[in-house]
């Protein structure tokens, strides 16, 4: 593959630039404070009063991000890694299980890294373990 | 087992909704749509107003999103993996960001076999010591 050096230089907008300030002024995403986030959305998403289609597409969307972001950032050891898996545990993403195969698939990789056994759905889903 | 946490029904609060709402309103996540959106981020970064510290930072906990949304995509065909990967090639991710860095990697050379692609090396590498790039 060559060289993607044809990165022609643009200023943002001011309303850009707001965004972007409004990104930096957001803390430093840790496994805790993503972990926590999906929980609650995932509480969010429990609800059977969601009347806006709108509301329950966004919700879904802020879901996949997380679970995403949350599969992506490394944990520092098996305990960090054990309260990732207790975040995703149950969770069910509707798009014929890409998102969740890639989250697997990163958590998979974690797990190596990290000598942790990763339970399969037909193991005790209680019962992860910090063994290599 | 310590803490395994319980998925209890909460009623969101305004703030949340809204985040929600607004998440509704941005367009259906496409590989066209994320390559076109990170190479105007690398536009911005590579323009004066990166300059601004807090700007810098800004743009790439973005990018460092935004190529993290693009990696997931599932390309339908070869074509459309270079073109994720096109877009993907010399991005630069800040320290905080190089967990994500490292997934993107991951997730495109998974991808790369299963297209019957030869990525070649698709690693990490720190230009500086504050600006790590992911390069083919």
């Amino acid at each position: 593959m060559t060289a993607n050096t044809d990165i022609t230089p643009k200023v943002p907008t001011p309303e850009e630039i707001m965004h972007y300030t409004m990104m930096a002024d957001l803390p430093a995403e840790t496994v805790e404070g993503l972990a926590e986030a999906l929980l609650a959305a995932r509480c969010h998403a429990k609800l059977a009063i969601w009347q806006s289609a709108s509301a329950r597409l966004g919700l879904a969307r802020y879901i996949a991000n997380t679970a995403l972001r949350l599969a992506a950032i490394k944990a520092s050891d098996g305990e960090a890694f054990i309260l990732k898996l207790n975040a995703f545990r149950g969770i069910q993403f509707n798009d014929g299980g890409h998102t969740g195969g890639t989250i697997k698939c990163l958590l998979r990789a974690e797990a190596r890294r990290l000598g942790v056994h990763v339970p399969e759905p037909e193991d005790n889903p209680q019962a992860p373990s910090t063994k290599p | 087992m310590p803490n395994i946490p319980s998925v209890t029904p909460i009623l969101p609060g305004s703030e949340e909704l809204e985040r929600y709402r607004l998440l509704a309103q941005q367009p259906r996540a496409s590989i066209e749509h994320l390559a076109g959106l990170l190479m105007t981020l690398r536009a911005h970064a590579a323009s004066i107003a990166a300059f601004d510290p807090v700007v810098h930072r800004g743009i790439f906990r973005e990018v460092a999103h935004v190529a993290l949304c693009l990696a997931i995509l599932r390309s339908a065909d070869p074509d459309q993996f270079r073109r994720k990967a096109a877009a993907l090639e010399g991005v630069q991710f800040l320290d905080e960001a190089l967990d994500a860095a490292r997934a993107i990697q991951l997730l495109m050379t998974i991808e790369a076999k299963r297209l019957g692609i030869n990525l070649e090396t698709m690693t990490v590498h720190d230009a500086s010591p504050t600006n790590p790039t992911l390069n083919s």
